[in-house]
């Protein structure tokens, strides 16, 4: 079987596992509905700042890797524009769109892709050194600047209220995580320009401080979408997910792929850029649709679905696009 | 000095975080209702699940057990000590058996273990150690025998007779015990124990261990709240003495005089020097004793262990 295959089943048996267990625990009353909110906001406002930060401050870029990343930008904005201009011409409301829109764009490629990657070609190997790099610049930075505004945006509008970019902006700009993160390599820097003694141990307690919390984000995520699933029709959920697995499954890679064709990418960036975008739905990006007001309940179902149809999709978009 | 980094680190890390979550209490992301959500996330999901992998792959020693009884004895003497004070004093049944409690057990499993395992690693001798030390050495004896003493202090104030069985066997059949116990007879399984230690389950588990720190951290972050020091000062005192100071200078004496390695001594001055345990509080409380006292003094414990802990440990070890 292809190692990819393999890899990823592991990941969605574990995954499967802690959203059982989520649901024993709210089944035995640990948990309770209200306690969605709590863990949505620790994912987007505590775990996922410390991701971003943590993964700028240890990654990275060498030139020649700029251009995969650009390709998987570009690649991301179209996919967006392309979920977002589908659902206008089905005339879904603005949370659903909302969340078929970030769903579509982002994957999984913290919480899947580089451990699969690492899994496949060696943890010190430079397929993963370069996913860590397409993953950061490519895919979390673009989610964590527009992919917020884009849920932010359909979530207002779908409880009819005024958006105000600046008050949005700031609140989101000023949360402690940020000052955090700003203050903290601000001091760093500081520390090491004027070379004042401890520099080193104060860089490296702010950067564990940002690593246990990234440590601890893939169960956050899970425990987020274990007590985001309820029971959807049918009827409802499969032609989102067709629609979600067709252009984030499917079009995503092939237009990463058809980029490095194009520019003429050496095989092993073209190989890592494909096997990152062809990740399935991003689990943090169901929580941050559910978040900032879009529809976490259809994200939730249709993130899951999207993991198990990796499992066919993954071999086949890998085995036309890059022969593994 | 340089051995003791990693700790140091390790603490100074930890208390950030629950600074940090004070921070995102008071900008109204947390409230006072979510604390008993995470509490139970912690001992009854990650904890367990720490506690169960870590002795899973773990080899048990006899030496292990030693450092276990020379924790238990060191908890007996801060008890006495506590109780003989409280006499000297001549304070009230309910607030001496809070303060026994108080002055011997520590926060072994919501605060040392995530400390040992950020420290050293959830696959590490010396988290199978503290695990050890603190169930064998703290834990089944506080709720076997820690909790008829409070009973017993809570029914001479009240006048009433409790029912401790319950508690008891609340304790046994605890996910945290059971997790323990599994734990152990895993060990003792090569084929099963080996098996664990592959890659599959050690992803698996480390999703639980890795989550583990940041749970706590909310916990105690969440149960921290500023308390009024003024009326109760002497009997902080009191506590800080022999919970913080005097109960990680035995369990050092104990692990010299009895020859026990490094790590032993290092592991157990670490679980003594952690502050008074939350549930020793709640027992109190549910007994008849002082509860109010008893957790205005667990949460001044937890703020100044925020000192007291790198210091002992630099002047200890």
């Amino acid at each position: 079987m292809n190692p990819i295959v393999i890899s990823m089943s592991e990941f969605i048996v574990m995954f499967l596992v802690i959203i059982l267990i989520v649901r024993l625990l709210k089944r035995r009353g640990i948990f309770n509905d209200s306690h969605q909110q709590v863990f949505d906001r620790l994912v987007t406002e505590f775990a996922l700042p410390a991701i971003v930060f943590g993964l700028l401050a240890t990654t990275s870029l060498r030139a020649e890797w700029i251009l995969p990343v650009l390709i998987v930008i570009g690649a991301v904005l179209a996919i967006l524009l392309l979920a977002w201009g589908i659902c206008r011409i089905f005339g879904t409301s603005p949370a659903t769109t909302g969340s078929i829109v970030i769903l579509s764009a982002f994957g999984s490629t913290y919480t899947v892709g580089g451990p699969v990657l690492g899994a496949v070609f060696g943890s010190q190997s430079q397929e993963v050194a370069l996913g860590q790099v397409i993953g950061t610049f490519g895919f979390a930075l673009p989610f964590f600047t527009l992919g917020i505004l884009i849920a932010a945006y359909f979530g207002l509008k779908e409880k009819g209220e005024h958006i105000s970019v600046p008050i949005f902006l700031k609140s989101y700009l000023f949360s402690p995580i940020f000052l955090a993160f700003w203050l903290g390599l601000i001091a760093s820097l500081l520390f090491s320009t004027l070379q004042l003694p401890g520099a080193a141990v104060f860089s490296e307690v702010f950067l564990d401080f940002f690593l246990v919390i990234r440590h601890s984000l893939d169960l956050l995520v899970w425990i987020a979408i274990g007590l985001l699933l309820r029971p959807v029709r049918l009827r409802t959920l499969i032609p989102f997910l067709t629609l979600v697995v067709g252009i984030h499954m499917l079009l995503l890679p092939a237009l990463v792929f058809g980029g490095g064709y194009a520019a003429g990418l050496p095989v092993m960036q073209q190989q890592v850029a494909v096997i990152i975008s062809a990740m399935p739905s991003g689990a943090i990006a169901a929580v941050i649709a559910n978040r900032y007001g879009c529809d976490g309940k259809l994200a939730a179902p249709i993130v899951i679905c999207t993991y198990l149809i990796s499992l066919v999709t993954l071999p086949i978009v890998l085995m036309l696009t890059t022969g593994i | 000095m340089d051995h003791l980094y990693p700790l140091l680190k390790s603490v100074t890390i930890f208390f950030l975080l629950v600074i940090f979550i004070q921070l995102l209490k008071r900008q109204g992301i947390f409230n006072d209702s979510h604390q008993p959500v995470f509490n139970r996330l912690v001992t009854e999901l990650a904890l367990p699940v720490t506690i169960f992998s870590t002795l899973a792959v773990s080899q048990i020693h006899a030496d292990q057990i030693l450092a276990a009884a020379v924790m238990f004895f060191a908890i007996v003497a801060c008890c006495l000590i506590a109780y003989f004070a409280c006499r000297a004093m001549k304070l009230s049944w309910g607030m001496t058996g809070s303060l026994v409690m108080l002055a011997g057990i520590g926060s072994t499993s919501t605060f040392a273990y995530p400390l040992i395992r950020q420290t050293f690693g959830s696959n590490s001798e010396a988290m199978a150690l503290g695990l050890i030390i603190g169930e064998f050495g703290a834990c089944i004896p506080f709720f076997t025998l820690g909790v008829p003493i409070t009973a017993w202090f809570g029914s001479r104030e009240t006048m009433k007779t409790s029912e401790v069985l319950p508690v008891i066997k609340t304790f046994f059949v605890s996910p945290i015990f059971i997790s323990f116990l599994l734990g152990l007879i895993v060990s003792q399984v090569p084929i099963i124990s080996a098996s664990l230690n592959s890659e599959l389950p050690t992803t698996f588990f480390g999703y639980f261990a890795n989550g583990l720190e940041i749970l706590v951290a909310i916990s105690l972050g969440l149960m921290l709240k500023p308390v009024q020091l003024r009326p109760i000062l002497p009997l902080f005192f009191l506590i800080v003495g022999l919970k913080l100071f005097l109960q990680p200078v035995l369990v050092l004496g104990g692990a010299s005089a009895l020859g026990l390695s490094s790590l032993s001594a290092e592991i157990l001055v670490i679980e003594a020097a952690m502050p008074s345990g939350a549930i020793a509080a709640v027992v109190a409380g549910r007994y008849g004793c002082d509860g109010a006292l008893a957790s205005a003094l667990v949460i001044a414990t937890y703020i100044v262990s925020l000192v007291t802990i790198p210091l002992v440990t630099y002047l200890l070890l």
